[in-house]
C-alpha cells in the first residue's frame, strides 16, 4: 500500500482530529479565562469551588474523564446514549476535552494575570479608566503576551491528545491509522501519521511564534 | 476670602493595629507648590495616595476646589470604594517607577485614557468623535514637543531612558487636565545624571502656574521648586512653612535630625 493510498483512507480521520482540535481551542480559551476569574474571586467559597475543579481536572486521566463524560448519561439517568444520534460521541469528546483545558488554560491565565505590576491597574485608575477598561484595555494585551509560550505547550499536547478520541470508540486519525495497519500488517499508517502530527505541531509552534512576535514588539520589563 | 483649591481636613488611615496617618490637615491654594518631606514609613506616600484615592482614609474630608471629592462618611466598605471619575481627575498622579503601559506607544499612553473618554461620551456622534480625537492627537503632539520628546512619539516605553519615561508619565498625566498635579518621588528611581532632566520639566510647570503636591527626598529641590512645606514624621505634620523656614530654621528636634542626616548622605 502505498503512502497516497494511506493517505487517502485517513482522512476522514485527520477530518475529525481537526474538529476536536479546533473546537477544543475556540471554547476552552474562553472559558479559561472566565474559571481564572472565579479561581482568583475574592469570595473565598466561589474561589475554593474552582480551584476544586481545576484540581480534579489536572489531578485525574483525561480518558478517564472522556469515558464519565460519555457514559454518564447512561449510569446517572439511564438514559440509553443511542437516543443522543449519530454525534453524541464526538460531542462527549469535545465536551470533555473542552472541560479539561480551561482548566489548564485557566491556570495559565491566572499566573500571568498575578503576574502584572499593580502599578499598571493603579496607573489606569488615576487616568479615569474603570475596571473593565483597565483590564481588557491595559492588563489583557500584556497578560497574552506573557502567556503564549506556556499556552503553545498546551496546543502542542492538545494536538497529540486528540488520539485519545479512540478511547469512546470516536474514530479520528489515530484509530484509523490504527485500522489500516491491522489490515495491512505494515507499520507504515503509524509513520505516516506520527509525520501528520509532527507536521501539525510545527505549524502550531510557527503560528504561535508569529503570535509572540506580533504581541512581543515591546520588551518586558 | 478665596477658596483653597485643596483643603484636607483630618485625614487618619491605618492599617490593621498600625496608624500610618494620625490626622493631616493642611490646604493649598491655585497655583501654589507644596512638597512633602519626610523619612521613609512616615507616611507621605500614604498621604499623596489617599488624595488619589489609591488609599481609602479611615477619617478625614478632602475637598476641590469648594467641592467635597472626597467623605469618610461616605465609605461603606473601603475594598468596593471608588471615587466618581471627576473626582478622581481633580487629581493626576505621576509615580516613582513612572508606570507607563509598555505595550502601547510613546504618543499612545499619552492619548489612550483621553480616548477612551471621548469615546465613551460622544456615543453615535461619530462626526464630533473624529474631531475630538484630532484635537487630543494635537494635544499630544504640543505636550511631546514640550518635553522634547516628539522624536520618540513612536517607539515603546522600554527603549526610553528612565528620565524620559517619567517625562512621558508627567505629560501623560497632564493629558487630563488635573486640577492638581501630584508626584510621589518622581526622581528616586532614575540614576542620578537623569534627575535634572524630569525636574526641569516639574519647574517649566510650575512656571506655568500649576498647582502640584510633590512628595520628595531631593532637597534641594524642594527648597527652589516649593512655596510651602510639610514635613511629615510618624503620621502627623510635624512642621511646616515656608522652604526657607522649613529648611533653614527648623524647630523641632526631629526635623533638625532629619535635615542633617540628609546633608550628611
Amino acid at each position: 500500500m502505498s503512502v497516497f493510498q494511506i493517505l487517502n483512507l485517513l482522512w476522514e480521520g485527520i477530518g475529525v482530529s481537526l474538529k476536536i482540535f479546533f473546537l477544543t481551542l475556540l471554547f476552552s480559551l474562553p472559558l479559561g479565562l472566565l474559571i481564572a476569574f472565579g479561581r482568583m474571586a475574592k469570595n473565598k467559597i466561589v474561589s475554593a469551588i474552582f480551584g476544586i475543579y481545576i484540581s480534579i481536572m489536572r489531578g485525574t486521566p483525561l480518558m478517564l474523564q472522556l469515558f464519565v463524560i460519555y457514559y454518564l448519561p447512561y449510569f446517572a439517568f439511564k438514559i440509553p446514549l443511542s437516543t443522543f444520534g449519530a454525534n453524541y460521541r464526538l460531542t462527549a469528546v469535545i465536551l470533555a476535552f473542552v472541560l479539561n483545558y480551561a482548566a489548564y488554560f485557566a491556570e495559565i491565565y491566572r499566573s500571568g494575570i498575578s503576574s502584572m505590576p499593580v502599578g499598571q491597574y493603579e496607573a489606569a485608575r488615576v487616568l479615569g479608566m474603570d475596571r473593565k477598561q483597565t483590564f481588557f484595555i491595559v492588563i489583557l494585551p500584556q497578560v497574552v503576551r506573557r502567556i503564549l509560550p506556556p499556552v503553545t505547550n498546551e496546543v502542542i499536547t492538545l494536538v497529540k491528545d486528540t488520539s485519545l478520541a479512540f478511547a469512546i470508540g470516536q474514530i479520528e486519525m489515530f484509530t484509523k491509522a490504527k485500522q489500516i495497519a491491522a489490515a495491512e500488517v505494515s507499520m507504515l499508517p503509524y509513520i505516516v501519521a506520527g509525520v501528520l502530527y509532527y507536521i501539525f505541531n510545527f505549524a502550531v509552534a510557527w503560528v504561535m511564534g508569529c503570535l509572540e512576535k506580533k504581541f512581543g514588539k515591546y520588551a518586558i520589563k | 476670602m478665596k477658596t483653597p483649591i485643596l483643603e484636607v481636613v483630618g485625614i487618619k488611615k491605618s492599617y490593621g493595629k498600625k496608624q500610618v496617618l494620625g490626622g493631616i490637615s493642611f490646604s493649598m491654594n491655585q497655583g501654589e507648590v507644596l512638597s512633602i518631606i519626610g523619612s521613609s514609613g512616615g507616611g507621605k506616600t500614604t498621604l499623596l495616595r489617599s488624595l488619589n484615592f489609591l488609599e481609602v482614609p479611615d477619617e478625614g474630608r478632602i475637598t476641590v476646589d469648594g467641592e467635597t471629592v472626597f467623605d469618610a462618611s461616605w465609605v461603606k466598605k473601603q475594598s468596593k470604594f471608588r471615587a466618581k471619575p471627576e473626582h478622581q481627575l481633580q487629581f493626576g498622579l505621576v509615580f516613582q517607577s513612572f508606570n507607563l503601559f509598555p505595550h502601547f506607544s510613546v504618543k499612545k499612553n499619552l492619548t489612550l485614557a483621553a480616548e477612551i473618554q471621548v469615546k465613551k461620551d460622544s456615543g453615535k456622534n461619530q462626526e464630533n468623535l473624529s474631531a475630538r480625537m484630532e484635537c487630543i492627537s494635537k494635544k499630544a503632539d504640543d505636550l511631546l514637543a514640550r518635553i522634547n520628546l516628539s522624536d520618540k512619539a513612536d517607539e515603546y516605553p522600554s527603549n526610553l531612558s528612565g528620565g524620559q519615561q517619567q517625562r512621558v508619565a508627567i505629560a501623560r498625566a497632564l493629558m487630563l487636565n488635573p486640577k492638581i498635579l501630584c508626584f510621589d518621588e518622581p526622581t528616586s528611581a532614575l540614576d542620578p545624571e537623569l534627575t535634572d532632566e524630569v525636574l526641569r520639566v516639574i519647574k517649566d510647570l510650575r512656571d506655568e502656574g500649576m498647582t502640584m503636591i510633590i512628595v520628595t527626598h531631593e532637597m534641594a529641590f524642594a527648597k527652589s521648586v516649593s512655596d510651602k512645606v510639610l514635613f511629615i514624621a510618624n503620621g502627623l505634620i510635624a512642621e511646616e512653612g515656608a522652604p526657607e523656614e522649613v529648611f533653614e530654621r527648623p524647630q523641632s528636634e526631629a526635623l533638625k535630625r532629619f535635615l542633617k542626616r540628609d546633608f550628611e548622605d
